[in-house]
């Protein structure tokens, strides 16, 4: 075969100007019917499981309802940490900036084990300072959800984690605290000034400005 | 077992599957039972237009007025400058589309850049850019192969030209409007339909000005048989105004439904209107370039038929996970696995031809690009159809990975096909050759590393992303900083794909304002010097 010109200035033509376009009467090669039948069948069982689950579910896909939360009653820390508190405050609990605080360092945490019960119990609403920064968030309330068990192996979970070094809590404290706390359980912090009212704990926070 | 939805999902899918086989059978037998038949109707128009387009014998000026059994001209004067017009705003278009895309593009890694007003924002930018590149660059330039290639393989001239070229300004208009709406942030506020309603009547209006010529010019055809790029660009004629109009009517979709009808247009954007636009541009250039036949007819027809059965189905994927039936989800994902048939269809019907050839190929730079793009076809749609399980799309969903596919298809494929058939219809309706044949081969070689630059970048950054994200041990942040330089490269490779356009550009110019040889009749072959 020789070469075809290398002037590309030509190169909007047909090497065969006389050819009419048309298509052979080859067959469809055989590997290709073999793949179509193959994908057929793929298809129908994937439909066809499909529709075994889709109306009421197999035995298998379907959760019991006591058996979630039974692993998860005797799940670690780390694990019911991974569940309910990573999302925001992050895996390596740095929070993120100008949003979540930050859980690692936070004096909240290590402070008396009653401080970070009665957060996770209560959840906060209003303005709170930590490591010099102010947070407007809303964290959840965790009394209904979590058990006295569950909330002691997050917070001590949390208190010896990253740079934080706290003693344990036990389910009895939390027991103790929310039996405490009483109705006032199921309501949010007002942020770190209520904190500063029942613990103590200064807020840092200056005052707000006029024209925020 | 029940009868359910699923059920009733699974023996639909079986029926039409069969009734897809019989009428290939059906057509394939008929067809070719009446072969000669159609053969000796072919030679008939073509002798009766007195020359092929192309012969050699005759000088430029007769081959240019190669007219039809009526006739009139094939390519009037009027379709001429017309055609001219459409190629030469698809490109401003692509021009805009490329500058909006690389900003969005270097906005991912310098946040700070260019923020210091609302259309400038990466939202705004982003949207810009994909209406821009689909709707005008790649459905204008589209449209005009299609004004051109459907009369000249059906061997007659176009009718009611005057109400194409109605069509073609009011969308071109409809185009530009849609951006500046999208720009001042004035949205629909759905992805893929991002211009507002009021601005797509002029869309809908200009594409059944577009649609109608075509349709008639079809019913005056002086051929028996249709090629296969005809079928491909007649449904892509039908297929998208209806799935338009029903995508854009406000009000009539809403919540989850509304998410379901709105990747169902989305996708059908890329299968049913792209997508034929190219692989018919591909079927036509390929064969007439290389002078020979195209393997096998029953293959058109099975990848033809079976584009049209499966792929209206498979836009839901983008919603595994959602709030949607899961019947809806698994359909579109076997939908979109069974694509497999209709590409490797067509992939035997056109790769055979390009790569058995490739010393044409290499010749000419039409070839090379629409070779080089129907070989990104089958590619963009083997990894689509594998990205549609729900396996592989629980790593690549919300990920970088899905923007370097769509780039496959929408670029690697439609595109670089589109710059092909520019190549080698333009210097037809001008009646030059290109003035800057250099700038040609720095085009192909731009856009062509640039965009393995660009697709490598952003799928091997997506993945990580999406096992970085799905890692609980680690931080959201890392899936995001790990992209940082997967990020960069995809705007190094799209700053090349830029230049390359500027390039082509200039030599449009140059050959629009009259620039470039007179095309001599002897030089109108690619015939090897002896």
């Amino acid at each position: 075969m020789s070469r075809l010109p290398d002037d590309f200035s030509a190169s909007a033509q047909d090497r065969d100007p006389a050819f009419e376009l048309h298509e052979r009467d080859n067959p469809i090669p055989w590997p290709l019917i073999a793949v179509v039948l193959a994908l057929v069948v793929w298809g129908a069982v994937t439909l066809w499981l499909d529709a075994q689950a889709s109306e009421t579910g197999t035995a298998k896909n379907v959760a019991d309802p006591g058996s979630d939360q039974t692993i998860m009653e005797s799940a670690d820390g780390a694990t019911l940490f991974g569940d309910y508190c990573a999302t925001c405050h992050q895996a390596n609990g740095s929070g993120i900036r100008a949003a979540i605080p930050p859980l690692d360092g936070s004096r909240y945490v290590t402070a008396d084990a009653d401080v970070p019960i009665t957060i996770l119990l209560r959840g906060i609403a209003g303005p709170i300072e930590v490591k010099g920064e102010i947070y407007t968030g809303r964290m959840p309330t965790f009394g209904p959800t979590l058990d006295d068990g569950q909330i002691a192996r997050i917070l001590t979970y949390i208190r010896a984690s990253w740079s934080n070094s706290a003693d344990e809590i036990s389910p009895d404290q939390v027991a103790a605290r929310r039996a405490g706390l009483g109705d006032a359980a199921t309501l949010p912090l007002d942020g770190g000034s209520e904190l500063e009212e029942l613990f103590a704990i200064p807020t840092n926070a200056p005052a707000p400005e006029a024209d925020r | 077992m029940g009868f359910t939805i699923g059920t009733l999902v699974l023996v639909s899918f079986l029926v039409s599957l069969a009734a897809l086989a019989v009428l290939i059978w059906a057509i394939a037998r008929n067809q070719m039972s009446f072969d000669e038949n159609d053969a000796r109707t072919i030679f008939a128009a073509e002798d009766a237009r007195g020359t092929g387009i192309d012969d050699p014998s005759v000088s430029p000026e007769k081959a240019s007025q190669a007219s039809d059994l009526t006739g009139e001209p094939i390519v009037s004067p009027f379709a001429r400058m017309l055609l001219l017009a459409i190629f030469s705003a698809g490109t401003l278009y692509m021009l805009a589309g490329s500058a909006f895309g690389l900003v969005a593009s270097m906005k991912l890694h310098l946040p700070d850049w260019l923020d210091g007003a609302a259309p400038l924002t990466f939202g705004r930018m982003r949207a810009v850019h994909l209406n821009l590149v689909a709707y005008g660059w790649l459905s204008l330039v589209g449209i005009g192969m299609a004004l051109w290639l459907v009369p000249t393989i059906l061997g007659t001239h176009l009718r009611l030209a005057g109400l194409a070229a109605l069509g073609a300004a009011l969308w071109t208009i409809g185009v530009a409007l849609g951006a500046v709406a999208i720009d001042i942030g004035w949205t629909d506020g759905l992805e893929w339909l991002e211009i507002p309603w009021q601005i797509d009547i002029l869309l809908a209006a200009g594409g059944a000005c577009l649609a109608i010529p075509l349709l008639v010019t079809a019913r005056h055809r002086q051929v028996h048989h249709i090629y296969v790029t005809g079928w491909y660009y007649i449904g892509a004629l039908i297929w998208f105004p209806t799935l338009f109009l029903v995508a854009n009517i406000p009000g009539l979709h809403v919540g989850a439904q509304q998410a379901t009808v709105n990747w169902w247009f989305a996708h059908n954007v890329l299968g049913l209107w792209l997508t034929p636009l190219g692989v018919g541009a591909a079927y036509y250039f390929i064969p007439r370039i290389i002078g020979k036949p195209i393997y096998s007819y029953r293959l058109s027809l099975l990848g033809f038929w079976a584009l049209a059965l499966f792929y209206s189905q498979v836009g839901m994927h983008h919603l595994i996970g959602g709030p949607v039936p899961t019947w809806v989800v698994t359909l579109s994902v076997v939908q979109s696995v069974m694509m497999f048939v209709p590409v490797i269809a067509v992939a035997i019907n056109q790769h055979t031809l390009s790569l058995g050839n490739l010393d044409v190929v290499r010749a000419s730079i039409p070839l090379r690009f629409v070779a080089l793009g129907a070989l990104l076809y089958t590619a963009a749609s083997f990894q689509g159809s594998l990205e549609a399980v729900r396996s592989v799309n629980t790593v690549t969903h919300f990920t970088h990975y899905t923007v370097a596919h769509a780039h496959l298809g929408a670029y690697g494929f439609v595109s670089l096909v589109m710059f092909g058939g520019l190549y080698y219809v333009i210097p037809r309706l001008v009646e030059r050759v290109w003035p800057l044949p250099s700038l040609m081969v720095w085009h192909f070689w731009l856009v062509a590393i640039g965009f393995a630059i660009y697709f490598l970048s952003l799928t091997i950054g997506g993945w990580l992303q999406g096992l970085a994200m799905l890692d609980a041990s680690r931080d959201w942040m890392e899936s995001m900083e790990l992209t940082i330089p997967y990020l960069q490269g995809r705007s190094v490779g799209g700053a090349l794909m830029t230049l390359g356009h500027v390039l082509f550009a200039v030599n449009l110019g140059a050959i629009l304002i009259g620039y470039g040889a007179a095309r001599a009749p002897a030089a109108d072959t690619l015939a090897p010097a002896e």
